[in-house]
């Protein structure tokens, strides 16, 4: 296999892992795949370029998604209780190299039924990975979303 | 009160509002709690929207959303999306965004800037101030047809006024002035402006608007209530707490725990509640205050950024005022029945009912001229934190809201308790407005009244 498609397969793996951590809950372990100095990132805007001068959806650091994850850990998460079921569809990826880093592209459809309604965001995923031992490290995940500049219901499950 | 419903322009059938006639407000509004078809029945919410919605003082935007010529904004009065609209001589208007020829909807951009509102169907053009200016093939209309008649400019609310560029309209001819309509409200305004070193501010940094599946009264409600945090946000509480313990100097590049430390800060206990004060005023706004007086919040963050800030603000106002500006213990000054203003923060939420069970809310701050960009990014950050649909604060609200709506909807309760407080609260001399130091629910009493008022009012 040559080193092009081997990374495209490590990625995609990846991603799916990713994706298969959010759908089943398990928040702590999907923060793990952050890297130390990683940064999640929902744009409130399309093609949104500034971090600090314009208002997110979601925009943390490690410490802060920690305690997304410990949160929704917790038995009065009253917007995550019952929990939604989810699944994060993750399709359309394609990978670059940038220096010693990953850039993954993705489209994501998310589904979510919860109380007996179904919700949907959608939206492309730019994934900044670190290359480590045995895989990778996410430094940035941002979502841009298509329902973006919107009207939104509660979001618990991160995109 | 008679509405027509069949009129084809020979005849008249007419149906009394039988459902509307029914509607008996005094019984609804209970001295005890409202009933719960306040909530849940659409005859009283389709009457809200002609007696309160249609009448009273509607928060409609600020005037740095729309500060050129031909700029405009969309946004409701109620159920009705209207157009503000800033004029050629930089007045403003509010002006329904549909065609007087077919009803459709004009402007489909959310904001803009125009010459003229041109309609998609069949290109009737209006003029910035809603006139009439070019109908095409206009000659193959009866003579009775006059481009000049007023029923065909768009209708706009006749009346709208700004305090301090906070802009209101209303539907109604008749009734207060602003002025006296915002009563004691028009302070937030006041502190929220002062706040700047320049004595500017404009909405910037973006906006959400949220969507949650409840009657629109039960936001207001829930804003000045202070014994709900302790328990609806029990998990980001302590979350909050948790982080801060494992945290031992770890990086926090975002926003070095303003988010943590803002969700930590809901954890009131039953002492805070009593020691949080409660003004509640017949008109329907209400505000808490008294975090500093008993030390529950700091007035100020002592760091460089909010240094360098007071000096801007001494050089402006000196330091006698300065000390006053900052020292305001208000929190959630909610005018009724639109508009939630906190000043400290520089934050204003929306409420726009869209059927008796489903509301949106806009949550909106602001940058403050001549003050570092910092407090910007802060005032954004808390925005983001407190109003966006994955606040791990807000959602918890949200959902709350939802489970009451369905607990009215599905349920046997008749009538919805707002008594706590009710033998404590204390009249302020010289006015039908009250004070209480105990966890009072003194707001809801307040909506309820102005909400009677309204609804009882000229019928």
């Amino acid at each position: 296999m040559n080193a092009e498609v081997l990374l495209q397969n490590n990625v995609q793996a990846f991603l799916i892992h990713e994706a298969d951590l959010l759908d089943r809950g398990l928040f702590g372990e999907w923060v793990d795949l952050f890297d130390e100095d990683g940064i999640y990132w929902v744009p409130s805007l399309p093609f949104q370029e500034d971090m600090l001068g314009q208002v997110s959806i979601i925009l943390e650091d490690k410490e802060l998604l920690k305690l997304r994850a410990t949160r929704l850990a917790h038995p009065n998460a009253h917007a995550f209780s019952p929990p939604p079921s989810t699944v994060h569809l993750v399709a359309n990826i394609s990978t670059t190299l940038e220096g010693e880093d990953v850039i993954a592209t993705s489209n994501l459809i998310m589904t979510v039924f919860r109380n007996d309604k179904e919700n949907q965001l959608s939206g492309r995923v730019t994934h900044k990975l670190r290359k480590v031992l045995n895989g990778f490290r996410i430094q940035l995940k941002r979502v841009d979303l298509i329902q973006a500049g919107g009207t939104f219901s509660a979001i618990t499950v991160p995109p | 009160m008679v509405e027509t419903i069949f009129d084809l322009g020979h005849s008249k059938f007419h149906t009394l509002r039988v459902m509307v006639d029914n509607i008996d407000i005094e019984a609804i509004a209970g001295k005890e709690g409202m009933l719960a078809r306040a909530y849940t029945d659409p005859e009283v919410f389709k009457l809200e929207m002609e007696r309160i919605f249609q009448r009273v003082w509607i928060f409609v935007g600020h005037e740095s959303q729309v500060p050129k010529p031909g700029n405009f904004r969309r946004t409701s009065i109620g159920t009705n999306e209207v157009l503000l609209v800033r004029q050629k001589d930089y007045s403003l208007k509010t002006l329904f965004n549909n065609c007087s020829h077919r009803g459709t909807r004009l402007c489909a951009a959310a904001e803009g800037n125009r010459t003229s509102f041109i309609c998609p169907y069949h290109a009737w053009t209006f003029d910035l101030d809603g006139t009439l200016k070019r109908v095409p093939d206009v000659g193959s209309y009866p003579t009775s047809f006059d481009i000049n008649d007023p029923s065909l400019h768009l209708k706009s609310a006749p009346r709208l006024q700004d305090y301090r560029g906070f802009i209101f309209a209303s539907l109604s001819e008749q009734g207060p002035n602003l002025i006296d309509y915002l009563s004691k409200m028009t302070n937030a305004i006041d502190n929220l402006v002062d706040r700047a070193p320049d004595g500017i501010i404009s909405l910037d940094g973006g906006h959400f608007r949220v969507r949650y599946s409840g009657n629109w009264k039960l936001h207001h409600e829930n804003a000045n209530d202070t014994v709900h945090p302790g328990f609806v946000h029990e998990s980001s509480v302590t979350a909050a707490r948790q982080s801060q313990k494992g945290k031992r100097g770890k990086a926090e590049p975002i926003d070095g725990g303003q988010t943590r430390g803002m969700m930590a800060s809901n954890g009131l206990s039953p002492k805070d509640w009593n020691t949080i004060e409660l003004n509640g005023m017949s008109n329907g706004h209400s505000f808490m205050g008294g975090f500093y007086k008993s030390g529950l919040i700091a007035p100020q963050e002592d760091d460089d950024v909010t240094r360098t800030y007071r000096t801007a603000l001494e050089k402006a106002h000196g330091k006698k005022k300065t000390d006053a500006i900052l020292g305001m213990d208000r929190f959630n000054n909610l005018i009724w029945p639109n508009l939630n203003v906190n000043s400290q923060f520089h934050q204003i939420r929306v409420v726009h009912p869209i059927s008796v069970n489903e509301t949106v809310i806009e949550g909106y701050c602001f940058r403050l001229k001549g003050a570092p960009e910092e407090i910007f990014y802060r005032s954004i950050r808390f925005l983001g934190t407190l109003v966006s649909p994955a606040s791990m604060i807000f959602s918890d609200d949200l959902e709350i809201f939802e489970r009451i709506q369905h607990g009215l909807e599905n349920g046997k309760l008749e009538r919805l308790d707002h008594r706590r407080g009710i033998a404590t609260d204390k009249p302020l001399n010289g006015t039908s407005n009250f004070h209480s130091t105990t966890s009072s629910e003194l707001p809801l009493r307040s909506q309820r009244a102005a909400w009677k008022y309204w609804m009882s009012a000229g019928q």
